[in-house]
């Protein structure tokens, strides 16, 4: 009798779904498929119909039950669901479950690859940042917040190193072939004086990708975004899939710029923000505005923002995904450290300080 | 019919603001040409569907999608769902009401004509809700979507709809998908067959892949057979066997109206085939789009079928008119009698569909030798001859 008692009574406790490869854990609310929990919580989890036909959230159970919505037999064969496949999109679950996901692991360990990227348009964001935007010979599968590498194959000295930069747009379903980067400008750099010089659509480039492990990393918790100059590119990226996916945890995004000139993206945040009107606050803050011009925002360096008041939640239990220079990242990261973040929950692509730095060799 | 019932401030089309109150009224109009007393009032759906039709074009189109920043709440709203729930006691108390009104009481040639037309509509143009409803991720709405097609027997639908229409339009396999120069009437013959067989087959297969007999209980064709049937018994037994023919008329209009809607909805647009074999996942592209509003109001926005099909999971009142997806000249109910005349049918649409062909988007999909030479050279050799498992 207890035990039926407890049974009846676990029923509305949430489960938590763990993800392999990488463990990530989040909490699945009992009226909520596994792919809908996943949305919520903005995790990169494949999708297409979504209503249980095309096979696209296809994950392994490796342990727990689930209770299918839809029969899984429409559209897994046999020896897949006697492999323990599910459709996350129909899953509801019985209990505690760990599902791994195939494109996850070969997303994670997937070796990059190259490409031959041809410059399809370019176009200033600001004064020196320029967004690249290229065409790729075939579709390349990458998760928000990755990187590729970009080489100029002119032949011409000092060309032969290549440059990394972070996909600037979440990825399509089934990889994309269309790409667009976010390229600041270093004055006596060859590489982005060829870039800058005049406009090189219809220039090939060699591109290598995808790498990097900045991505955004599922639960429930609040999550700061901090990012300066063309460190907008990944968080952008990282954004826009999660507004997508409805995402339902707090994002602060702090961005920070020296003048109003170097403020870019700012309608496709606004746009984000406005997706996402409960959730998501995009605050740009400048460090070298001039004192009485038209800028209504907020002054001073970003990390005199990290804080709940500036944030709006408690950032002992937060998220934070930093990207810009290192300088910026460096002090953001102290002050991170004085508010009790857990290391663990602060995420920055180590790849980033050179590419933020630009120094040309 | 404002704002308020949909307890939205932002933008929504029309159809997002009515739901399913159009269908809710036609299911109403035959008891009301009963209660207005009969005689030429029985005809009333008729007329009004008449009158539809006439407004239509003059009305025009409403483009109108809501904001991204709401597409969450809309999507959650408890309402709409409610929406096409009610549509179910509305179907079976119509359906009830008219084979009483047909088979107990007497009533003039005319006035069964007319009733029977009445009736037909009201609960044909239901299955649009039904339709709706068989995408629907929650349990409880597949079964009212199949008890809403219960009263016109069109339960297996559901199971081609989604396992067969979604996943192959727009490629030979589907026989829901009309060919560039494919006349109307033999498509309707071979898509309601071949639909009906496909999801015999479905269920078959999956039988068979649960390691069970095709006659199990657990077969959906089955189940949906045994359900119909009880429908039919309990008619019979409650108005006499006059109820069967009244049922075959029920039948057949709404597979009519739907097979003339999958004529539309793909004619002529062939996706891509890639190395293996298996087509390019379908894009907004290989399907027709149309937002006249009363059009729109009648077919529950499945008009708006590009975002239809690119993202099954968007419920009706979220689906969004679509850019980059060809037009149909005109709204569903002035294409729907234009197909049924083939020569103005091609006067109309061919234009528009070689228009389309010319921006390199769509493979033409055409019966053989239909085709245009410079549209023939289109088609990759070898095109389409994959063929379904």
């Amino acid at each position: 009798m207890q035990k039926l008692f407890n049974k009846f009574k676990n029923r509305n406790e949430p489960r938590t779904a763990t993800i392999q490869p990488g463990g990530e854990s989040f909490e699945v609310p009992k009226n909520r498929t596994l792919l809908q929990a996943a949305n919520d919580k903005g995790i990169d989890f494949p999708q297409h119909c979504t209503v249980g036909t095309c096979g696209s959230c296809r994950c392994k159970l490796l342990e727990g039950e689930v209770r299918p919505l839809r029969d899984f037999s429409y559209t897994l064969t046999r020896a897949e669901i006697s492999d323990g496949y599910i459709l996350a999109c129909q899953s509801m679950l019985k209990g505690d479950v760990v599902v791994e996901l195939e494109s996850r692991g070969e997303l994670a360990t997937q070796p990059a690859e190259r490409f031959t990227a041809n410059i399809t348009s370019t176009g200033m964001l600001t004064h020196d940042i320029m967004e690249v935007s290229v065409q790729l010979d075939r579709p390349l599968t990458y998760t928000a917040g990755q990187f590729a590498d970009l080489l100029i194959n002119n032949g011409l000295e000092g060309f032969a190193r290549h440059r990394s930069y972070s996909f600037s747009c979440a990825p399509e379903v089934g990889g994309s072939s269309d790409l667009s980067f976010h390229i600041r400008r270093v004055s006596g750099g060859s590489y982005t004086e060829w870039l800058f010089e005049k406009d090189r659509t219809g220039e090939t480039l060699e591109l290598h990708g995808p790498n990097g492990s900045f991505w955004l990393r599922a639960d429930d918790a609040p999550i700061l975004c901090i990012a300066g100059g063309s460190g907008m590119a990944p968080i952008k990226a990282i954004l826009e899939e999660a507004a997508a996916h409805h995402i339902k945890r707090p994002v602060t995004y702090l961005f920070g710029a020296r003048a109003q000139r170097d403020l870019y993206c700012l309608e496709e945040m606004q746009a984000l923000a406005k997706q996402c009107p409960t959730t998501l606050q995009f605050i740009p803050i400048l460090s070298e505005e001039p004192e009485g011009s038209s800028w209504t925002g907020k002054r001073g360096l970003v990390t005199e923002y990290i804080n709940p008041a500036a944030v709006g939640f408690d950032l002992k239990g937060c998220h934070t995904y930093l990207c810009g220079p290192p300088v910026m990242i460096d002090a953001a990261l102290e002050v991170l450290e004085c508010n009790q973040v857990p290391t663990d929950h602060i995420h920055y692509d180590k790849f980033l300080d050179s590419r933020q730095l630009e120094i040309e060799s | 019919m404002s704002s308020a019932i949909a307890g939205n401030s932002g933008p929504l089309s029309f159809v997002a603001r009515v739901t399913t109150l159009p269908h809710l009224t036609f299911a109403i109009l035959p008891v009301v040409g009963y209660l207005l007393g009969g005689g030429i009032y029985h005809w009333i759906t008729v007329f009004v569907l008449l009158a539809l039709m006439f407004i239509d074009p003059i009305i025009g189109t409403d483009d109108t999608n809501h904001d991204e920043a709401d597409e969450g709440a809309l999507q959650e709203k408890l309402f709409y769902r409610m929406m096409l729930w009610v549509t179910l006691p509305a179907s079976v108390a119509v359906t009830i009401f008219g084979h009483w009104l047909l088979t107990q009481t007497s009533l003039t040639t005319s006035e069964t004509i007319g009733f029977l037309l009445s009736l037909t509509l009201a609960t044909g143009f239901l299955a649009t809700t039904a339709h709706e409803l068989c995408h629907h991720t929650q349990p409880v709405d597949r079964l009212i979507g199949d008890l809403v097609f219960t009263p016109i027997f069109m339960c297996d639908f559901h199971i081609y709809h989604n396992f067969m229409h979604h996943i192959h339009a727009a490629t030979p396999i589907d026989p829901g998908t009309a060919r560039y120069g494919e006349k109307i009437y033999p498509f309707l013959i071979n898509s309601i067959v071949r639909k009906t067989r496909m999801a015999w087959q479905i269920e078959k297969k999956r039988m068979a892949d649960n390691g069970k007999p095709t006659w199990h209980p657990s077969n959906l064709m089955i189940r949906f057979i045994v359900l119909q049937a009880a429908w039919l018994g309990l008619l019979v037994a409650l108005f006499g066997l006059w109820s069967i023919p009244i049922c075959f008329v029920q039948y057949l209009f709404p597979r009519l109206l739907l097979a003339v809607g999958d004529y539309l909805e793909h004619y002529g647009l062939g996706r891509k085939q890639l190395p293996d074999g298996s087509y390019e996942k379908i894009r907004p592209n290989h399907a027709w789009d149309d937002s006249t509003l009363v059009s729109s109001m009648l077919f529950c926005q499945i008009d708006r079928h590009s975002d239809h099909h690119t993202n099954v999971g968007r419920p009706y009142q979220i689906l969004r008119v679509m850019d980059e997806a060809p037009r149909l000249p005109q709204g569903y109910l002035t294409m729907i009698p234009i197909a049924f005349i083939p020569s103005l049918w091609r006067k109309q649409m061919h234009p528009v569909v070689e228009a389309y062909y010319d921006k390199g988007e769509v493979i033409p999909y055409a019966m053989p030798d239909a085709l245009p030479e410079k549209y023939a050279a289109m088609v990759p050799e070898g095109w389409g001859q994959t063929l379904p498992d």
